[in-house]
């Protein structure tokens, strides 16, 4: 069944207007330069299952679509042909502040349930902006700063409620803090890209707000004196909730400008009052400390939100074992828009605005043979569809076998966000 | 192959698996395989063949050559399980990893080691505590349990309400495939692209492979720990207590109940100090900066104060703090001095649930005449009333067992979960039904299926149905409740 007949056009049409919203593809929701047939927004999540279902039954291709802050992650979609989004999934179903958990649906953006959190004193700890919605957050496995005190994403979700790509609502997980009954399906969807099941609900695990928070920006000489000053921070147990490296062109982006060549060394202090003040001053001990800033609430604010954009048109994330980080530093190509390394956590943002895609793709190249030496891995996390031709997106990936039968199993059809993802799943 | 039978394997499968693993690393004799019929349940079945593999490539030899038999492979660590999960269910290969015991590489820098399944839990934390790190998760069984056993069954432990189960402490396996493959899922960074097949391995009970090789990450011994002990006269206090800790925002690395019965059966044994006249006392740890615990120590104090708890205690030294843990872990052990069996349940419930549920476990004790002892990770709701009973009593384990599955369905359906940190296995594969639809099964099969490991795969486990199994039913766990001995329920 192909959409270039009418009638099945016309017929798969009519199935998503009685689901929801349906306007025709546009600019503002391409991938990749490539426009959807059509733009749904299901009222509802049953609504959201019908719609897919329906686009399953067409062989009609969906690209599932939150806040759409992850849409340039992944390969140029084979098929693109309705953007199904979760925008209108977006109440608070259950959340009860002594149990430090809350259920969602999942097109929640982080802003609003963070404002609701924010009213019992809790949150989620998760880096990203707050016009994405969570589960778009949890389908990319968005990570940051936090993960130095707060882990990854995955380890917050208690269970979640999944669309499979023919319309069949599950449950997985569940909603107490603890729970080991059946697979760990809630874990296997984080990060798979919407490509084995839409989350549409999440049952998330909160934790309370610090009682103090403070941010402080170090300078630094050298990219590997900043990243041997905030392991060693990272190292000592500190009161820490958020470490970050920077260089002078991601500095600046956030607000908080060097001079050319020197770098920043950035920390969350949050905690009770002492032990924020033991950490201040155990940070201004370390190289480059005795002239660390404190930003104002606001400024710091805004400086670690912004730490969350995009780097560059392009932008490589390279995760490795912590300790191999500066040597992979020492490879960053010269003309480069920006860097932000995590370095307790093992991550590295590069931003790249190079117009070449031959220059991109042997920086590329050249990272993850050393990434891949170092135990870790790179993803090229955004790029333009040119670049992403010409350089693997995902790289080589272990247990692709396994992958390929999972999608299969979950997806036989392909019918969701079809080659986005690893080995052209 | 049709010579297999209930007792005995073709021999041709016997030559094939001694060639692969040693003449030494294969047991099959009816009297050398006996040992190996039960774990830390109550479940007994007699595998054919036990093999003891010493290599990755020995374990992938022996699982094509069980395929090959068409013959069922159950995994084995040290089988101080608590849900069947390593009971030959329909016989078959029990492959034991107890000779996988080396410890391959500890990373200090990175805070990773890389481990053979076999390695006992307790043996890591010792071997890393020379450079100031540990193994965080604990499960009371840590002196004998294997990490390729706490990676099957996702193991728990007092500590992980802070630290989280063992998945959160896991970056990488390899695995042996049903197909003989050696492949790593995850590895040693925190993140690898594609799904997140090492976070659906761990937890999966031995039915999608075999972990050869796992990755675990090690955390830096805090600075400060501070153990305290609160007493209650009442057991209400005491969870209502727990509730107040949570909900101020506090935290702890560990926070453990134990009630009446429980310190009357570990107190006389163990000689650790838990006061035999209280209704309940709390076990608080915190743990961290000096001045993180400080504080969270005066909010502990001043909570419990507030909720009416009689006396609060502290450990003073490393010694006192020892002693009340070797009377926590060994709790569940001393049960026996007040019943010749126990039966331990592993529902979890949401926090603020804690006091309506722990009620009704009593309620329960009440109905059916059966003492209930709980002594449980109370910081998670995840409960462990162990129902005190005498097998040799007519009907007495049929009414246990309903008196349990009582327990069970209300932290069910006060939006709990069947088990916490043991596991479904051969015991709650009847109650996954209970909290999953047949679609949420279904999709959990599609994971099966991706792994390729179909029916052979330690059968009979996790899910309520499957080929040859309807055996295994209440009916053979009441069988089998009776043939057990005293020491079969821990």
């Amino acid at each position: 069944m192909s959409l270039d007949a009418p009638s099945n056009a016309a017929a798969l049409e009519a199935a998503l207007s009685a689901a929801g919203t349906v306007a025709p593809g546009s600019d503002a929701f391409a991938v990749d330069g490539l426009k959807a047939r059509y733009v749904v927004t299901p009222a509802d999540v049953g609504g959201f299952a019908d719609s897919l279902a329906a686009a399953n039954n067409a062989d009609a291709s969906v690209v599932p679509r939150g806040g759409g802050r992850q849409m340039a992650l992944g390969n140029v979609p084979r098929r693109y042909d309705v953007a199904l989004r979760t925008a209108a999934l977006n109440s608070v179903l259950e959340y009860e502040p002594a149990d430090m958990t809350a259920t969602v649906e999942a097109g929640i953006s982080m802003g609003d349930l963070a404002s609701a959190l924010a009213e019992h004193g809790q949150f989620l700890p998760f880096d990203a902006p707050s016009d994405a919605s969570l589960g778009g957050v949890l389908a990319a496995a968005v990570s940051g700063p936090s993960r130095h005190a707060y882990g990854l994403p995955r380890d917050w979700l208690l269970g979640c409620r999944i669309a499979l790509a023919d319309g069949t609502l599950v449950r997985a997980g569940g909603r107490v803090v603890k729970n080991v009954a059946g697979y760990d399906l809630p874990r296997l969807i984080v990060g798979s890209l919407g490509t084995l099941g839409v989350i549409v609900e999440a049952t998330v695990k909160v934790t309370p707000l610090p009682a103090v928070e403070e941010t402080l920006l170090a300078l630094q000489a050298s990219a590997s004196a900043a990243i041997d000053a905030a392991s060693e921070a990272g190292s000592r147990g500190l009161a820490l909730t958020a470490v970050a490296v920077l260089d002078g062109g991601a500095a600046s982006r956030c607000g908080a400008a060097v001079d050319e060549s020197g770098w920043r060394a950035a920390y969350r202090v949050a905690g009770g009052v002492a032990a924020v003040a033991r950490t201040k001053d155990e940070l201004g001990t370390l190289a480059g400390g005795e002239d660390a800033a404190v930003l104002a609430s606001q400024q710091a604010t805004a400086f670690w939100s912004s730490m969350l954009e995009p780097l560059g048109d392009i932008e490589l994330t390279i995760t490795v074992p912590p300790a191999a980080l500066r040597g992979l530093v020492d490879l960053l190509p010269e003309g480069r828009a920006g860097v932000v390394a995590y370095p307790t956590g093992g991550k590295l943002r590069v931003g790249l605005d190079s117009a070449d895609a031959e220059e991109t793709a042997s920086s590329v190249r050249a990272l993850r043979e050393a990434a891949l030496r170092a135990g870790g891995s790179l993803v090229v996390n955004a790029a333009p569809p040119g670049v992403k031709q010409a350089v693997a997106v995902w790289g080589d990936i272990a247990a692709l076998a396994i992958m390929r039968r999972m999608k299969q199993e979950f997806d036989p059809r392909s019918t969701l966000n079809p080659g986005r993802f690893v080995g052209g799943i | 192959m049709s010579k297999n039978t209930a007792d005995s394997v073709d021999s041709r499968v016997i030559q094939r698996l001694e060639r692969a693993v040693g003449p030494d690393g294969v047991l099959w004799r009816p009297e050398d395989v006996l040992a190996f019929e039960y774990d830390g349940t109550i479940e007994r079945a007699r595998p054919q063949v036990v093999v003891f593999p010493r290599e990755t490539s020995e374990v992938a030899a022996v699982a094509r050559i069980a395929r090959d038999a068409g013959l069922p492979i159950v995994p084995r660590g040290a089988g101080t399980g608590l849900s069947g999960g390593a009971v030959a269910a329909l016989g078959g290969v029990v492959v034991a990893l107890t000779k996988m015991k080396r410890i391959l590489e500890i990373d200090v820098n990175n805070r990773f080691a890389v481990v053979e399944p076999g390695v006992v839990n307790l043996d890591l934390s010792k071997a890393a505590a020379p450079y100031g790190l540990y193994y965080a998760p604990d499960p009371s069984s840590q002196r004998a349990c294997t990490l390729g056993g706490n990676v099957a069954e996702n193991a728990g432990g007092p500590h992980c309400l802070a630290y989280g189960v063992t998945t959160n402490h896991v970056l990488g396996l390899e695995i042996v495939t049903p197909e003989g493959d050696a492949v790593w899922l995850g590895g040693r960074a925190a993140e690898t692209p594609g799904y997140d097949l090492r976070g659906a391995f761990v937890g999966s009970e031995g039915t999608l492979g075999i972990a050869t090789k796992i990755v675990v990450r090690l955390l830096p011994v805090p600075e400060a720990t501070r153990t305290l002990l609160a007493i209650f006269d009442e057991v209400d206090q005491a969870s209502a207590a727990v509730s107040a800790i949570i909900g101020r925002g506090i935290v702890p690395a560990a926070l453990e109940m134990l009630d009446r019965l429980v310190i009357a059966a570990l107190e006389p044994a163990l000689h650790v100090g838990y006061p035999v006249d209280a209704g309940a006392v709390l076990l608080i740890e915190v743990e961290g900066l000096h001045e993180t615990v400080t504080e969270q120590a005066a909010a502990v104090r001043e909570v419990c104060e507030g909720e009416g708890a009689r006396e609060l205690r502290e450990a003073k030294e490393a010694e006192e703090r020892e002693r009340l843990w070797a009377g926590r872990k060994g709790a569940i052990g001393a049960l026996g001095r007040l019943a010749p069996n126990y039966y331990v349940l592993d529902g979890v419930v949401p926090r603020t649930k804690l006091p309506a549920v722990l009620r009704e476990v009593y309620a329960v004790a009440e109905r059916y005449g059966f003492p209930i002892a709980n002594v449980f990770h109370a910081g998670d709701g995840n409960l462990h009333p162990n129902i005190l009973f005498d097998e040799r009593k007519e009907g007495e384990t049929a009414r246990v067992l309903a008196a349990g599955e009582e327990i069970t369905r209300a932290c069910v359906d006060a939006g709990g979960s069947i088990t916490g940190e043991h596991g479904v296995g051969l015991e709650k594969r009847g109650y996954l039904s209970w909290i999953f639809s047949e679609e949420d099964i279904a999709a959990m099969e599609k994971v099966k299926a991706a792994f390729g490991s179909g029916e052979l795969y330690n059968p009979c486990k996790m899910f309520p149905t499957g080929k040859g199994c309807g055996e295994v039913s209440q009916a053979r766990l009441e069988r089998a409740m009776q043939r057990a001995g005293p020491d079969a329920y821990i």
